[in-house]
């Protein structure tokens, strides 16, 4: 997996572009927008996070309507990391080498204030649960610190829910405990108030990123390097590949997986995992794997059967699948109690006698497929009892 | 931008099936899989029984049902393009659920299990993902529009020619296959139509032949109860026009 994602970096960022023209700070992946992917897809969780109410869910993805403040919260509320906000620096994983963070302070606080072995993001909002894990490593053993300057509150950044990095704090301590990490090692929030006065007006906008790790740095360097040799190549000719439709990787729930594993040993847990259930409904169609964003469900077919296998790990709990079923056979059970690789549904493979197509049925003894036992019932239903119809044809027909 | 519309002249078809054919050859359609084809079919009951039969392309709705349910987007109604509805082949997923949608059944995927054998995909296997790959190619190839050998796992249809259509000058009113300044602009089936049965102007142009046709000749569409309002058009008194009637119970 981690290979894969380092030489996956080309064409990454470029794959950003802003959101709006007039703000350079916000930039999205439009194939990774849920809604825009597809007309099914209900997410709304950018314009939800939104504390300036600035952003709203269209078909289009989200459009900027307002002045953004920058804060980050859209992007760290985004299932599927589609929006990106600048300032905010890629983390080492767990088994690179991280310089040591204790402290967590916003851009508004001035510079000189910060303490050496600060990580300053334009706001502590804008980080998620698994980046709070990822600092919390990287902090040692005694857990970061997410700084409250005494005028989060009265931000307009911060919305009604107390401080902006609660959330994510507490996401990130059910997770530790869960794991069984003391609480004095959790991240926490710790009030160091300082005079309004000193505070920046708003989150300053033209500040580049002053803390980009050397790796980081260079790992995007790379990356453009590559991309720029494939354009020199000339790879430009459609690669095709099953199915068409590209699948996004859910980098998040990904790298929360690797933190696990850095604190236990273990990645996933049930707790982790949503749980699913298919009916015997099922016609396996395929149309949930084909639509999945993620390609957790997977629909496989091979020596006679049609399998839809679930990953677990990269499910996003998007529920696309459930609405999209035309069986309505899938359903998401739980967000929680799953298993990471299962075969949720098999079917066999049969050729129709009447039309021979094939076809998939939970009953070996099926001989027909389902439109022409539906077209056989209704001609039944029509001509009463005449009894050869179930006799003559199929036999010899092919 | 124009809006492409087709008038079709029941009178003068002759149900030959040329419009087929070009169709097939422009687009190297599967045999069998005609985007555009013609229908047979009987009215009344003897001794009055007549045949009758009905040249069906992609109607290319001004309000298309299969646009609204495609889960994907993929399919999409272009504006830009003069009012052509295109398949994306780098999005479909091949669900189908647009050719349910499709009232008129003239969006296809090719999954049949051919009736002759031997299976002509076999014959000629496809490259690169395509279904099949057939000894005389057009070189055409647009996937974002649809246009080019189809994929496997994709549902195609009728493109109203657009390959050819969208390099006709601005602003032209008609394309006309008798005009040699246009002719290569024409969709395969209007310009091969023998008797000349088929019409393709720019229904927004007040002056195009295909308007006054509709109006001097009362053209109809085709289910207009269903609300799709189709831009092409059919014209005929003595051929008639299916007519719809409601489903007695």
């Amino acid at each position: 997996m981690m290979p894969e994602k380092r030489s996956g970096k080309p064409g990454l960022e470029e794959r950003y572009q802003v959101v709006h023209p007039s703000e350079p700070r916000l930039r999205i992946d439009i194939s990774a927008c849920l809604p825009a992917r597809s007309p099914l897809a209900d997410c709304t969780a950018c314009a939800d996070a939104c504390p300036a109410s600035v952003l709203t869910g269209t078909a289009q993805g989200p459009q900027l309507n307002g002045d953004c403040l920058g804060c980050g919260r859209c992007a760290a509320r985004c299932p599927t990391d589609a929006l990106r906000v600048r300032g905010f620096p890629d983390l080492p994983l767990p088994d690179e080498a991280s310089p040591r963070i204790r402290e967590v302070d916003c851009w508004r606080v001035p510079e000189s204030e910060s303490r050496a072995d600060t990580l300053r993001v334009p706001c502590t909002g804008g980080l998620d649960a698994t980046q709070m894990l990822s600092l919390n490593r990287m902090a040692g053993g005694e857990g970061v610190t997410v700084l409250d300057r005494g005028w989060c509150t009265g931000c307009p950044a911060c919305g009604n829910e107390g401080h902006p990095a609660h959330e994510a704090i507490r996401e990130a301590g059910s997770i530790l405990d869960e794991a069984g990490i003391p609480r004095h090692r959790h991240p926490r929030i710790s009030t160091e108030p300082l005079p309004v006065r000193v505070a920046a007006k708003t989150i300053p906008e033209g500040k580049l990123e002053s803390r980009v790790s050397r790796r980081g740095f260079l790992r995007r360097l790379g990356g453009e390097a590559i991309s720029a040799r494939a354009q020199l190549t000339g790879s430009t000719t459609p690669t095709v590949s099953s199915p068409l439709v590209e699948k996004i990787r859910p980098r998040r729930r990904l790298r929360l997986y690797e933190e696990l594993t850095a604190l236990t040993g273990q990645g996933h847990t049930p707790a982790t995992l949503p749980r699913f259930s298919v009916s015997e409904t099922c016609q396996g169609h395929g149309i949930c794997a084909a639509l999945c964003p993620t390609g957790a469900l997977r629909h496989q077919g091979d020596h006679g059967t049609r399998t839809l296998f679930l990953e677990a790990t990269l499910c996003i709990a998007c529920r696309l699948c459930e609405q999209s079923c035309p069986e309505q056979a899938i359903r998401v059970e739980a967000s929680v109690g799953g298993e990471a690789n299962t075969e949720l549904h098999r079917l066999t493979e049969l050729r129709c006698r009447d039309c021979g197509r094939v076809f998939t049925t939970g009953n070996d003894s099926e001989e027909r497929c389902h439109p022409c036992r539906k077209s056989r019932h209704l001609m039944n239903a029509e001509l009463g009892s005449v009894p050869r119809i179930e006799s003559t044809t199929g036999e010899g027909s092919r | 931008m124009a809006k492409w519309g087709m008038v079709i002249d029941l009178d003068k078809c002759t149900g030959c099936q040329a419009c087929t054919t070009a169709c097939s050859m422009e687009n190297n359609t599967l045999p069998g899989e005609s985007w555009q084809d013609v229908l047979f079919y009987h009215e009344g009951e003897y001794p009055s029984a007549q045949m009758k039969w009905l040249p069906r392309p992609c109607m290319q709705c001004e309000k298309p049902s299969c646009v609204y349910v495609c889960p994907t987007r993929a399919t999409y109604k272009d504006e830009e393009a003069g009012g052509i509805v295109f398949v994306d082949w780098n999005k479909c997923i091949g669900c189908k659920y647009c050719m349910i949608a499709c009232p008129y059944g003239v969006r296809f995927y090719a999954d049949e299990q051919p009736l002759v054998e031997p299976d002509i995909r076999d014959v000629y296997p496809g490259e690169n993902g395509q279904m099949w790959s057939p000894p005389y190619q057009n070189p055409e190839q647009d996937w974002r529009r649809g246009i080019g050998i189809q994929p496997k796992g994709v549902v195609s249809k009728c493109t109203f020619c657009h390959h050819k259509v969208s390099k006709a000058p601005d602003g032209v009113a008609d394309l006309d296959e008798d005009d040699p300044d246009l002719v290569e602009y024409v969709p395969a089936c209007v310009r091969t139509c023998p008797p000349k049965a088929r019409f393709f102007g720019d229904l927004d142009n007040p002056e195009s032949n295909v308007n006054r046709l509709i109006g001097d000749k009362h053209g109809v569409r085709l289910l207009d109860h269903t609300g799709n309002r189709p831009q092409v058009y059919y014209l005929g008194a003595g051929a008639g026009i299916p007519a719809f009637s409601p489903r007695k119970s």
